[in-house]
């Protein structure tokens, strides 16, 4: 990886159309995740791409390519929501959170329930929780990677992250089953 | 088995495999927690579920826009047989159509040509002697040590020449000094805190304008001690041969970020460059 990275530092185009390709896929599901549409996941994606390749001269290699492409990456998906908050809300895209059955009766029937439960949840969240979110369960990242890519100590990474899971619990959960044993209050 | 259940954050802890030895052991004996836990595990898979791709062709059409953005278009074969252009060429050496730093650059340079402009009518507006230790000093390269700008001044100087040498000499003895200024989100408040602690210092490390432009670059003296500060002096080039040795250095957090300033004499002033930590990127700038 580092010397792809190298070589497209270098303006090899083909070491840079490889390592864009290699990376667009999971910079691609963060900005879906994040943004929570296709339209405005490929807008921030393509921006992402752009700002990776400028900004390449400028990458000193003390993060990892794929840290440091996240944290474009979470940046393009924060700036389009801006975007999108300042455009008249139309249609199901807009910031807000709406009716499961809402957004089922858009897609097709086998878009899938479970994508349409996901995104509904994670539109629920705000966005800094749901990228801290985002970061840990879709891509992996520790606390100290994601506390990098969001610029926040890493304490307040662990606290985001806990506060965003337990907010999609009861989103995400089919009838969560009601469970005392009587040893103290009931969750 | 403990009355109080686990919080939302030692679940969370729990789940990626951090928890405490006593919420392990509270988890091993508590079903309710133990629920907690099962449901926020079924929250994260679900996060985890695939994101579908976008289409082949979308995906070639976006990595082609940004490569061609970077490196412009690719030539045809007949182009490069021809040998019109070089096959490669590195990334940020390119022409850009609107680079970001293009603004905060000429804001920068701006301000610095502000200060330099002010220093020359200072300059302009003193003694002779001043006038032609200043241009001695423009003529003499930075570069050069103080004893061979001492030795330059004294071969045409005289007395304010030897005067000039041992200020020189005992301004570089004296390390800059070490300031922390806090957390700060306005120039001017920056401008008044380096103003006091200039003033409060001035009896140590003051340097008279005639010594400021006779003596040996600022990374000469203090390199070991200042960080950025090849950064700084860089950030006051438009200052030239103008730039004394470093006056003071300061510590603060520029607007959340940690950042230094670094204080250079002047002819009649001085000049502070708020560079950041580490990357040593110029924030910011300000002058007496």
């Amino acid at each position: 990886m580092e010397e792809l990275v190298a070589a497209a530092r270098r303006g090899d185009r083909l070491a840079l159309d490889q390592l864009l390709r290699r990376h667009y896929e999971p910079l691609h599901a963060v900005c879906r995740r994040l943004t929570g549409n296709d339209a405005d996941a490929l807008d921030a994606t393509q921006d992402a791409l752009l700002a990776v390749v400028r900004g390449l001269p400028r990458f000193d290699g003390r993060s990892r390519f794929a840290t440091w492409a996240y944290r474009i990456a979470v940046n393009a998906s924060l700036d389009e929501i801006r975007r999108r908050r300042r455009r008249p809300a139309v249609g199901l895209d807009a910031e807000v959170s709406t009716d499961a059955r809402d957004d089922r009766r858009c897609l097709a029937p086998d878009a899938g329930a479970d994508r349409v439960d996901v995104d509904r949840a994670l539109r629920r969240l705000a966005p800094e929780f749901r990228a801290a979110v985002v970061l840990r369960d879709l891509c992996g990242l520790d606390y100290a990677e994601i506390a990098e890519v969001l610029q926040i100590p890493p304490g307040t990474v662990r606290s985001r992250i806990a506060r965003g899971r337990a907010a999609l619990v009861p989103l995400l959960a089919d009838r969560p089953p009601e469970v005392v044993d009587g040893g103290g209050e009931p969750r | 088995m403990s009355a109080a259940h686990l919080d939302d954050q030692a679940i969370s802890d729990a789940l990626d495999g951090q928890a405490s030895d006593l919420a392990r052991e509270h988890l091993a004996s508590c079903i309710t927690c133990r629920g907690a836990l099962e449901r926020m595990e079924h929250a994260a898979a679900a996060l985890r579920s695939p994101v579908p791709s976008p289409s082949s062709e979308l995906i070639d059409a976006a990595i082609d826009r940004a490569v061609v953005a970077g490196l412009g278009p690719a030539m045809t074969p007949e182009e490069v047989a021809a040998g019109k252009g070089a096959a490669v060429a590195a990334l940020g050496r390119r022409r850009r159509e609107r680079p970001q730093w293009l603004l905060p650059a000429v804001g920068v340079a701006a301000a610095v040509a502000v200060v330099a402009g002010a220093v020359g009518l200072l300059g302009h507006g003193s003694t002779t002697n001043r006038a032609s230790s200043t241009n001695r000093a423009s003529s003499t390269n930075r570069a050069s040590s103080a004893s061979a700008t001492t030795a330059a001044s004294a071969g045409s100087g005289g007395g304010s020449a030897s005067a000039s040498a041992s200020a020189t000499t005992a301004a570089s003895a004296r390390p800059p000094i070490v300031e922390d200024l806090g957390d700060q989100t306005d120039a001017t408040a920056v401008a008044a805190a380096l103003r006091r602690l200039l003033g409060g210092a001035s009896a140590a490390t003051s340097v008279p304008a005639s010594v400021a432009t006779t003596s040996s670059p600022p990374g000469a003296q203090a390199s070991d001690q200042v960080p950025c500060l090849v950064a700084a002096e860089a950030a006051t080039a438009p200052a030239g041969d103008l730039l004394g040795p470093v006056r003071l250095h300061a510590t603060l957090r520029w607007r959340g970020r940690p950042a230094d300033a670094v204080v250079f004499a002047v002819p009649g002033g001085w000049v502070g460059v708020i560079v950041a930590d580490g990357t040593c990127t110029t924030l910011g700038l300000v002058a007496r």
